[in-house]
């Protein structure tokens, strides 16, 4: 096989649009206790907008970035998250599809 | 939301929600159609080819109206390795003819006219509001929830997509512990649109007037265990682009939206964006649970529709969920208009939606395609099979002054050095017939 590509998801989503609601309407949560013992952390692996990040020996989780797919509900098999659709109107707002 | 009470409420205007609303409201029938979604068509994603005529049954000359973007003549099915392809080019000139056989859409256009449809069907849409859950009494769903406000139907139909929240919530799956849908039952679905002028890309594409052309393919340039396909589609002018990732092939340390940059470095497809401006990046789920994994389609007040039905046929080849959307919410709604005769909304009378299901091509084809994750799942496919069949067309066509050998005789040669045994190649063989 070739090389590893690497790209930047982050600069690659300022194409995509969102209306995004107040941090304590995060539609997605994570706790943090159960990801400290994940042996997989394949949520990571799934997101495709970098939701999930690693980060100083704890992960993190930023519901900005969402897109509402749930694949994360799907990899997480620790029941870590809580997932559910953001408010009407808010979240991701795709204008072609 | 509307004091007086609809006779139906369905959750989820795509082409399934909204196909059902249309039907509903043609035959008098009084529903509430709702979504999530400001304006409707926002929270949607498909690849996407609308395929068949199903919406004819609802809208006659749909394919005069409808916002679509190009018509379908042009197929291409290929194998990528590393920087070789082999590829089968369909061109079905026939195809240009009405009724058409596919047509490319993009999705918030063509969703937010569907809607608009329903409401003109005299259906109630109402855009913009998540619903929060269902209300189920004595076993019987008889409405929905959002926030404090309550809405009561006779029927709900479920349409809220792959991402079935409702369904999961109140456990209307077979299996009543399910709490999460399976790594394996689901895949990733990541897409990319661009911008091209419409005559550089009808040039070169090679497209006259509103022709369109499909790709799909395996991607065999990806590293480690990752499962992916690839596919193009030409609007009128950009192009959808993207990758179906198997979601149980990921290990720890992957990362499923890097498939689609795999997809776009490989020189025959990173030739197709040159120059084009990247305008949009998304993702959504697409389900492959097969007859085994479905949910219960219906139960006493409810019935479900399209993707949360898990109505998508996807043989590594294509992908097709929006007609099998439309043609079970014309099934669904039909079920309600007979119910509606006897006043009987349990499941004993909505029985008679699984019953159309079987009996159209819905069923027959999740029947009859039932074993076909014993080729998308199969590894080599991805990981061998490309290399092998690029190097052996490639040794077959490089002059290279030797003696000149039959075609199979070489391809089979590089099978062979691609390391699989005659007898897992005599066996994949075999289950190509699934596909
Ligand atoms: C990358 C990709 C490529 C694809 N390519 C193709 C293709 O080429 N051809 C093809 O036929 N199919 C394709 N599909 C599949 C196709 O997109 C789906 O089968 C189709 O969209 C299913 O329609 P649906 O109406 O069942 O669900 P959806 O289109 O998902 O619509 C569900 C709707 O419900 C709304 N909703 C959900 N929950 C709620 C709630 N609680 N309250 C209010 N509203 C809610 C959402 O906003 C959404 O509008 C592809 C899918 C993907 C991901
Ligand atoms: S897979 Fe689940 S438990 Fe593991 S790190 Fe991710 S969210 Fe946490
Ligand atoms: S729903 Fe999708 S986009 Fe949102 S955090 Fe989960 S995996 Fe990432």
């Amino acid at each position: 096989m070739g090389k590893k590509i690497k790209i930047d998801i982050k600069n690659k989503i300022g194409v995509t649009s969102w209306k995004t609601d107040a941090h304590e309407r995060a539609h997605i949560t994570i706790k943090e206790d159960i990801c400290a013992k994940c042996p997989h952390q394949l949520c990571i692996a799934g997101c495709p907008t970098e939701c999930f990040k690693f980060y100083d020996d704890k992960m993190t989780f930023q519901y900005e970035d969402c897109v509402e797919c749930g694949a994360c509900d799907i990899m997480c098999d620790q029941g870590s998250i809580e997932w559910s659709n953001p408010r009407g109107t808010y979240g991701v707002t795709y204008s072609r599809g | 939301m509307s004091k007086k009470n609809p006779e139906v409420i369905i959750v989820g205007a795509g082409p399934a929600g909204s196909a059902t609303a249309i039907r509903l409201a043609q035959n008098n029938v009084n529903v509430v159609l709702i979504d999530r979604g400001m304006p409707i068509g926002s929270k949607n994603i498909s690849g996407g080819v609308l395929w068949g005529n199903d919406l004819a049954e609802i809208i006659p000359d749909w394919q005069e109206e409808a916002p679509f973007e190009r018509i379908i003549t042009n197929k291409k099915v290929g194998f990528l390795s590393e920087e070789d392809a082999t590829i089968m080019d369909l061109h079905f000139h026939g195809w240009n003819n009405k009724p058409y056989a596919g047509v490319s859409v993009l999705r918030a256009g063509f969703d937010e006219w569907l809607s608009e449809k329903a409401a003109e069907a005299g259906a109630t849409v109402l855009d913009g509001i998540t619903i929060d859950s269902l209300i189920i009494e004595n076993g019987n769903v008889v409405g929905v929830k959002q926030g404090d406000e309550e809405l009561r139907a006779n029927v709900v139909i479920l349409a809220e997509g792959v991402n079935a929240r409702l369904m999961l919530e109140n456990k209307l799956f077979r299996d009543p512990s399910k709490k999460q849908y399976l790594r394996k039952e689901i895949m990733g679905g990541y897409k990319e649109v661009y911008h091209l002028e419409q005559s550089l890309l009808e040039e070169r594409f090679r497209l006259d007037g509103n022709e369109g052309m499909a790709g799909e393919f395996i991607i065999g340039n990806i590293p480690g265990d990752v499962l992916a396909g690839g596919f193009f589609y030409t609007n009128k002018n950009t192009l959808s682009i993207g990758t179906i990732v198997h979601l149980d092939s990921l290990n720890t340390g992957d990362k499923a939206y890097e498939a689609i940059e795999y997809f776009k470095s490989h020189p025959y497809i990173r030739k197709m964006i040159k120059g084009a401006e990247l305008i949009e990046y998304g993702s959504k789920l697409i389900p492959e649970m097969g007859i085994k994994g479905f949910p219960n389609f219906y139960g006493d007040g409810w019935m479900v529709v399209g993707d949360a039905a898990g109505f998508v046929f996807s043989n590594g080849l294509l992908v097709q969920g929006m007609n099998y959307a439309i043609k079970s919410g014309i099934l669904a709604a039909d079920t309600y208009i007979e119910a509606k005769r006897s006043s009987n909304y349990s499941s004993s009378q909505l029985k008679q939606y699984e019953k159309k299901l079987k009996n159209s091509y819905i069923l027959k084809d999740f029947k009859n395609f039932s074993k076909v994750k014993l080729v998308t799942k199969n590894k080599r496919l991805f990981k061998t099979y490309p290399d092998a069949l690029n190097g052996g067309m490639k040794a077959f066509f490089t002059e290279t002054g030797a003696e000149k050998q039959h075609l199979i005789k070489v391809i089979l040669k590089s099978f062979k050095k691609s390391g699989v045994g005659l007898f897992s190649l005599i066996k994949d063989g075999l289950r190509f017939r699934h596909l």
